[in-house]
Formats: C-alpha cells, sequence, structure tokens
C-alpha cells in the first residue's frame, strides 16, 4: 500500500471523528443550561389553588419572584394554619417556574414529594402546603 | 420520540453507535492496511463488537430509561471506538479480549438498568454495598500486584484477564458520598457543629458501607495514590457542590499539596515519582521510563500523528492503560488528542447538565460527583503522560483496556441515563 494513500486515509479518519464529534457538540450546546425537554405541556406560569377550606378557585400570577405564606410580609397570603409565614417561594426564570421551600415548619410537596432543593415546576404539577392544594397551569 | 430534542433523537443516536462502530472498523482496516494484511474478519468484529455493545445499551435505555438524554452514548461509543483500535494496534490478542469485557460490561449496564427500572433511584443510594464489598475483598488480597501505584489482580495463565479493585472503589465512594451529602447536607453545610446530626445518620444504609470504604481507602492509599486522591478531591467537589461552601475547596486543594510535600517521606514509590517527574531525562531507562516514552511518542506524533500501525506506540510502556492517550497522540497526532479532550469535556458538560436538572438532591450529587470522576480522573491520566502531575498512572474510561475500567465506563453512563430519565418522568 502506498505511503501517499495511507496518509490520506489517516486524514480521512481524523475528519470522521472530528465529524462525529462536531455534531455531538452543536446538540450539547443545544442543550446546555436548557430546560428539560419532555415537560408535560411546556412550564408553568401560575397556580390555581384546586383545594382549601377558604380559597379554592384562587388564581396565582407569577411573573415575578414571588413568596407564599401565612404572614403579613408574604406576597401571597396563603390561609392555612399549617402554612409558615414565609413558606415558600416561587420563581419564573427564563421560561421555566421554580420552587423552593423557605425552611418551612410543615413542609412543602410538589406531586406528593417533599422539596429538598429548588425544584423546577412542570404544567400539572401539584403543590401541597399545608392543607392547601394548588395546580400549576 | 416526541418532545425530544429535535438535533439528537433515538434514532440519531443509533446512527452514531453505528458511525462509531464504522469508526472502529475503519480504524482496523488501516492498521491491517498499514501492515500489508488484508483481512476481511478484524474489522467485521471490531464493527459487530462496538455495534452489539453499544446497540444492547441503547436496547437497555429504550426499555428502562425511554426518557434519558440521547446526547450520552454518541460520545462514549465514539471513544470506546478509538480506543477499541487502539489496543488492536498494540496487541490483537488483548482487543479480543476487551471486545469481550465491552459486552459484558454493556450487559452488565443493561441489567442494572432493569434492576432500578421498578423503585427508580430513590432518595438515596443503596444496594450498593455488595459491589463496594467486592472492592475491599480485592483490595485486601494480600498477593495483588503492585505496579508502580496501579493495583492489579491477574490470572497469568488468562493472557491479560485484570481487574482493578481501584475503579471500583471510586464509583462506589461517589455513591455513598452523594447519599451521605444529601442524608446529612445540614451537617456539612454547618462545617461540623452538629455532630449529632452526623452520628444519627442512618445506621443501616450509610456507616457500614462509610467505614468499609475507609477501611478501603487506607488499603488504596498506600499502594495506588493516584486513585486515593481522587477519591478525596471529588468528595471535596461533592461536599462543594451540596453546601456552597468554599471551605472544602480549599481543604482538599490543602490536602492535595500537603500529600505532594509529604507523600515522598512515606512512600518511596511516591519519591521515586515525584524526582521521575520533575527530570525523566536522566534515567530514561529506569523509572523514568514511562514518562520519557511517553513524551517521545506524542513528540514523535506531531501535528497529525504518524498513522494508525505507522508509529512505533509498543515502545511506550503501559501504552494499552494508562498510557494509551500518548499511543493516541503518537499515531493521529495533536489531532486525535485534542478530539479525545473534547469529547470528554463534552460528556463531563452533559453529565453536569443532568445534574442541574435533577429534582432530588441526591440524584443531583450522583450525577455531578459521576461526572467530576469522569473529567477528574481523564484529567489526571492526560496529566501524568503529558508531565503535568507526578505519574499518576491512571487509565482513562472507555480508551484504556480492562475489565473493571470498562464495567465502571458502563455503568457511569447507565447511572447518568437513568438520572436523566427520572428527571423529567
Amino acid at each position: 500500500m502506498p505511503a501517499a494513500i495511507l496518509v490520506a486515509l489517516k486524514f480521512i479518519f481524523v475528519a470522521l471523528v472530528y465529524l462525529l464529534v462536531w455534531r455531538v457538540a452543536t446538540a450539547v450546546a443545544e442543550h446546555v443550561g436548557a430546560k428539560p425537554w419532555r415537560v408535560l405541556g411546556g412550564p408553568g406560569t401560575g397556580l390555581t389553588v384546586v383545594r382549601s377550606d377558604t380559597q379554592n378557585g384562587l388564581e396565582i400570577d407569577v411573573r415575578q419572584p414571588i413568596v407564599l405564606g401565612s404572614g403579613s410580609e408574604a406576597d401571597v397570603h396563603i390561609d392555612d394554619a399549617y402554612a409558615s409565614d414565609l413558606h415558600a417561594r416561587l420563581d419564573p426564570e427564563e421560561g421555566s417556574l421554580t420552587l423552593a421551600d423557605l425552611g418551612s415548619t410543615s413542609g412543602t410537596y410538589v406531586n406528593g414529594k417533599r422539596v429538598t432543593a429548588v425544584v423546577a415546576l412542570s404544567r400539572g404539577d401539584s403543590i401541597q402546603i399545608g392543607k392547601t392544594v394548588m395546580e400549576v397551569k | 420520540m416526541s418532545g425530544s430534542p429535535d438535533s439528537m433523537s433515538r434514532t440519531a443516536e443509533l446512527v452514531f453507535v453505528c458511525g462509531s462502530a464504522g469508526l472502529a472498523a475503519f480504524g482496523v482496516l488501516l492498521v491491517n492496511l498499514a501492515r500489508e494484511e488484508v483481512r476481511a474478519t478484524p474489522p467485521l468484529a471490531a464493527f459487530l463488537v462496538v455495534a452489539l455493545a453499544f446497540g444492547l445499551l441503547l436496547v437497555a435505555l429504550r426499555a428502562w430509561a425511554p426518557d434519558a438524554t440521547p446526547l450520552l452514548i454518541p460520545t462514549a461509543s465514539i471513544l470506546a471506538a478509538l480506543g477499541f483500535v487502539t489496543i488492536y494496534r498494540l496487541d490483537e490478542d488483548l482487543a479480543s479480549l476487551h471486545g469481550w469485557w465491552l459486552l459484558l460490561s454493556a450487559t452488565m449496564a443493561a441489567l442494572w438498568l432493569y434492576a432500578v427500572s421498578e423503585k427508580g433511584l430513590g432518595h438515596r443510594g443503596g444496594g450498593w454495598w455488595p459491589l463496594l464489598a467486592l472492592a475491599a475483598g480485592l483490595v485486601a488480597i494480600p498477593s495483588l500486584g503492585s505496579d508502580g501505584g496501579t493495583i492489579w489482580l491477574a490470572w497469568e495463565s488468562g493472557a491479560g484477564v485484570v481487574l482493578n479493585p481501584g475503579e471500583i472503589v471510586k464509583l462506589v465512594a461517589v455513591v455513598l458520598f452523594a447519599t451521605l451529602l444529601a442524608e446529612r447536607q445540614a451537617f456539612f453545610s454547618a462545617g461540623g457543629r452538629y455532630t449529632a446530626s452526623l452520628i444519627s445518620a442512618r445506621v443501616t444504609t450509610v456507616w457500614p458501607s462509610l467505614t468499609l470504604l475507609g477501611l478501603v481507602l487506607i488499603g488504596v492509599a498506600i499502594r495506588d495514590p493516584g486513585t486515593f486522591m481522587t477519591v478525596v478531591g471529588v468528595f471535596c467537589v461533592m461536599a462543594y457542590m451540596a453546601t456552597n461552601r468554599v471551605a472544602y475547596l480549599v481543604g482538599g486543594l490543602g490536602a492535595g499539596l500537603l500529600w505532594l510535600v509529604a507523600g515522598p517521606w512515606l512512600s518511596e514509590d511516591l519519591q521515586t515519582r515525584i524526582t521521575v517527574w520533575t527530570d525523566p531525562w536522566t534515567q530514561p531507562d529506569g523509572p523514568g521510563n514511562r514518562l520519557a516514552e511517553g513524551l517521545f511518542g506524542l513528540a514523535a506524533g506531531s501535528l497529525s500523528g504518524t498513522g494508525f500501525g505507522l508509529g512505533d506506540p509498543d515502545l511506550i510502556p503501559e501504552s494499552t492503560t494508562s498510557l494509551a492517550f500518548a499511543a493516541v497522540g503518537e499515531e493521529l497526532g495533536l489531532a486525535g488528542t485534542v478530539v479525545v479532550l473534547a469529547a470528554y469535556a463534552l460528556m463531563v458538560v452533559t453529565g453536569f447538565g443532568i445534574a442541574l436538572r435533577a429534582r432530588e438532591v441526591f440524584q443531583k450529587l450522583l450525577a455531578g460527583g459521576l461526572s467530576l470522576l469522569l473529567g477528574a480522573q481523564t484529567a489526571m491520566s492526560v496529566a501524568g503522560v503529558v508531565g503535568l502531575l507526578p505519574g499518576t498512572a491512571m487509565p482513562i474510561p472507555f480508551l484504556s483496556y480492562g475489565l473493571s475500567l470498562t464495567m465502571v465506563g458502563f455503568i457511569l453512563l447507565a447511572v447518568l441515563a437513568r438520572v436523566s430519565h427520572e428527571e423529567r418522568v
């Protein structure tokens, strides 16, 4: 086999490796920092109270960071004996909605699981604070 | 699949795996052409091995983690293909063995995916202790060979059948660290002031495993400082990830420097390695041989390499394991080594992406820790080859030969894929 052909084949091999890695790199670049791509119906923009003694049907719009709680300093008052004064914080980032528990006594639950870190919410998720249940819409 | 990114779907993933398998076949063909041999079997076998191993993993992912990111497997398959060609070029018998290891590892990863498919990963890592016990048992075997800082278990008659318990220790350590940090976040955030909180950690899950890990690490620290440093380093960064306390990073860095300064007094092996690292040329045929030959290999490769089968990577010691990077550098040159590093960087970035999106603290730390482990091991291995760090004698996952290494690599992929699957279920 002539050396020139071997050299040419070597370059073709390296070029193929680059091509494959480049293709993966572009796909990765699109998803770095992207939100989960399998979100039911996309990110939510607000909440609806679906179970509460006094606040059923209440619509909570989340266009800016808000704090939910039973105290007077909370942005949205939750009428629930089990809610802490400053209970949980909702934060709309680019195209997604996140929830963080603010060290509440009774905890915040998303789809039945207690929130221990900041969680991204999806449309249809259920949030429970005390006895009050809200749904992400 | 609906909802998957357009740019990379499950089908595209399959195309990539086939592309990587084709790459392996092409590389093997080039090696044979350079040797003036024309044989149809080796390229076909290379194609089949890569396609079957990663194909099996893809099937398992479709069945038991269908929502996992499709970005992980392609990169791993490209690296495995490159590794296979490099091993084939150096030792054909070893390559056929490595082929079996790839298939075996993919099977184990698939079985793991099946095992967790019912209950999911959950909040903490239970059920990993058998693997840790296995590693502990292996480290404890007194007849274990030690080769300049790497511990081996080899059956000489079996032509290079090698188990390196250090690899298993690293994987299990990350799982345990993630469990501990997730369970006892408050303790680590408080800088250790609430000791009671740590002591009360679930006795059944954490403490026996941690005690065992401690014992294993003592064994590893003496015989395999590279592994020891990786485990400690990964723990410090994971603790930082869990608590946002810079003290863990500073502490880890300080401990590393202390180890470098104090190590030579404690271990003769480490002393030799530091002497060799500062000046490999005075003893190029003695202890400096590894570093010197590795550097010669990289230099011979220059920009675009000699081409597969046309260089002399067989002169580099341990070129199928800890100096695999130098072997790639000799035959594919800077062009080849840069793309290999880029591929590892992509895998680490993808892994951290998974960690950022994960919902549970444990899963975040697990994915972050495993990505870190992959990155740290690659960085330390490459740094050892190019002389940035005293010879760490660490093989690179997917590129180097080795049963335990390949197995841990595939399980790492499976775990990352599972975390990625669970983040959007």
